[in-house]
């Protein structure tokens, strides 16, 4: 091994690196880090987007006649019902992949090397989620090609209200990714903040107006599906891709979405900044 | 800041004292003053009576502990010792129970975001990037340590040079081997030059070529005035590397000194002895303690034992007495003391604890 003492650490003493790095740089740095293994992974993205292919498929098929039933939109078919809430579904379902990530960092000690460095905590939290958010975009936009190209999904509104569409889910999005950090947190192991997301995400799914209208569900569960904030996004992107946007469910997905980050953000740092202490 | 290489014993600081008392020295009292004479602010680490509990299991107790500054020291205690709980309250990343610690100058509790800025660590795990590849990680450090991106550049390059891993610098971090990865661990912790590396089993699991390699790197480091702790099981690596070592049991400093003088606590000698009957093995151990200079321990159901004696003569007595018992063994050889015999003479009970993981 061809070591010699003065390139190792050659300037001990005299420090012109240390300085704190700008929180710009911060996050950049991280939220690349991030990106970057999607990039080195891609069956990663793949086979995260696995699930929601099948789902479109089968569900098109399962619950084609129910776009004949007196609750449903007239003069709707069925899969331009379905992709909006697809949309929705990718995204919350990529979110469980934030805990699972962080979990691994902690697991294999890069957390530790992060604590251990002078970098600000909040910064490897938010690169964690803006670099999940992308990829759940990503894998969004991707959705949306399939429905388009292969479904025979169309708008049925304007430019701005197909973009709007795409875009709804983005605050929902970014709490829900927020919620799986502050599990992946306080989990802290890979296989177990798997089975959390599952256990989040299915009730958040189902019980909610993303594959029936709500009015179609049993009593008990429209009530379940009407606290479910799943529900209002659903709504306000499939209003936005039938070209009839609904104003109410917009800003109520947007208010639920703001409260349910804010409570995520405290709870995610608070037990970042106390894990293992 | 000079290098102080302590060559004197000296006892724990503190009221606590050790749990098994050891055979004391003239020079103890001398050193004893010599350290204490350095202000706590110009030493790399001190501490004092630095506890961590979780509920009603202490993993570190009162620990006092002095390091002054371009020093190694060698942190050894078997799995569960409270090593490794040690090393992440002065790294900052585990908050003590009770009592302080000053690291660069900087107390962990209050100041933790500048002990940060001076600090190198290298856990138990490498942690490194295994989607990026080595140049990869060591950019991104050097950036987050605060650097410009050619002046991260320019240290990733220095330290792939360094670490012999410029062959494979560009490549996928999952074609490294293990001896790779621990490297460029290191490397990680070097990136934003500290003043004090806290290592954390650096060599665990690396095959002797790879542990050797590793040698050669931290001895160059002290060799510029970096202060290491070295956390480790292998008694011949703190042996090979430190200049002084701090021995811990069950969270607790039971001894601390240079390895030479730990040595010397056993005796000058250490007896091997296989007997021939393990059923005779609690008949020698009693037939033999007087003789030896600390209890002596064998492995269990073995019929191996260790008895550390004064020196070479005293071999004769010892096979008078097993002869006069009629104890027939098959060898007897002689060893000078390692650490191990240090540890087992102190705590009774030897190393390889690999029963329980790290706390």
């Amino acid at each position: 091994m061809t070591t010699t003492s003065n390139a190792a650490t050659e300037g001990v003493g005299d420090h012109p690196t240390r300085y704190h790095p700008s929180v710009v740089t911060e996050v950049l740095q991280l939220t690349g880090r991030n990106l970057r293994k999607i990039t080195h992974e891609p069956t990663l993205v793949f086979f995260s987007l696995a699930m929601p292919v099948i789902m479109l498929t089968l569900f098109g098929q399962v619950f084609k006649s129910i776009a004949d039933t007196p609750n449903f939109p007239s003069g709707v078919s069925y899969i331009d019902y379905l992709l909006p809430a697809i949309l929705c579904t990718t995204l919350v379902q990529s979110a469980t992949t934030s805990s699972t990530a962080i979990a691994t960092d902690l697991e294999s000690g890069m957390i530790d090397r992060f604590r251990s460095m002078p970098i600000r905590a909040w910064t490897v939290l938010l690169a964690r989620n803006l670099s999940d958010v992308a990829r759940g975009m990503t894998q969004t936009l991707i959705m949306l090609g399939l429905g388009l190209a292969v479904f025979g999904f169309r708008f049925h509104g304007n430019l701005v209200e197909a973009v709007a569409t795409v875009f709804v889910a983005v605050p929902l999005s970014f709490a829900m990714n927020w919620l799986f950090i502050w599990i992946g947190v306080l989990v802290k192991k890979p296989e177990t903040t798997q089975i959390a997301g599952m256990l989040v995400t299915f009730p958040l799914m189902f019980a909610s107006s993303a594959y029936v209208p709500i009015a179609s569900l049993p009593g008990w569960l429209q009530a379940v599906a009407k606290v479910n904030p799943l529900s209002y996004t659903v709504d306000a992107a499939r209003g936005f891709a039938l070209g009839s946007p609904s104003m109410g469910a917009l800003g109520k997905s947007v208010l639920i979405a703001a409260a349910l980050a804010v409570v995520s953000i405290v709870g995610a740092t608070s037990t970042y900044r106390r894990i293992d202490h | 800041m000079v290098k102080q290489a302590t060559s004197e014993w000296f006892l724990p600081r503190g009221g606590h004292s050790p749990a098994r008392a050891l055979p004391s020295e003239p020079i103890i009292r001398n050193s004893v003053a010599a350290e204490a004479s350095v202000p706590d602010a110009d030493l790399a680490v001190v501490t004092h009576g630095l506890t961590k509990s979780y509920g009603d299991v202490d993993a570190v107790i009162d620990v006092d502990m002095r390091i002054e500054r371009g020093a190694i020291v060698g942190l050894l205690g078997p799995n569960g010792s409270g090593k490794t709980t040690l090393i992440r309250m002065l790294s900052t990343l585990l908050r003590p129970t009770s009592g302080q610690a000053l690291v660069g100058g900087f107390d962990i509790s209050t100041d933790a975001a500048d002990v940060r800025r001076c600090i190198g660590l290298t856990g138990q795990f490498a942690a490194v990037d295994t989607f990026l590849s080595g140049r990869e990680n060591l950019r991104m450090i050097g950036r987050l340590a605060g650097m410009s991106s050619s002046q991260a550049s320019d240290r990733a390059d220095e330290l792939l040079w360094s670490f012999d891993l410029e062959d494979s610098a560009d490549r996928h971090l999952s074609t490294y081997s293990g001896g790779m990865r621990r490297r460029l661990d290191l490397a990680l912790s070097l990136t934003g030059r500290p003043d004090i590396v806290f290592l954390d089993e650096p060599t665990t699991g690396l095959d002797p070529r790879s542990r050797f390699a590793m040698w050669k790197v931290i001895e160059s480091l002290v060799a510029d005035g970096t202060t290491v702790l070295l956390c480790t099981q292998y008694l011949e690596e703190a042996d090979h590397l430190a200049q002084r070592v701090v021995i811990l049991d069950e969270g607790r400093v039971v001894a601390e000194g240079p390895p030479a003088n730990l040595r010397r606590q056993v005796g000058g000698i250490v007896v091997d002895l296989d007997l021939r009957d393990s059923a005779q093995r609690s008949d020698a151990v009693r037939i033999l303690a007087p003789t030896a200079t600390s209890p002596i321990v064998g492995e269990v159901d073995d019929c191996h034992l260790r008895i550390p004696v004064i020196d070479a003569e005293q071999l004769a007595d010892v096979v008078r007495l097993l002869d006069r018992a009629s104890i027939a063994f098959h060898a007897l050889s002689l060893h000078e003391p390692t650490l191990d015999d240090v540890f087992l003479a102190l705590t009774g009970h030897a190393t390889d604890h690999a029963d329980e993981t790290t706390t």
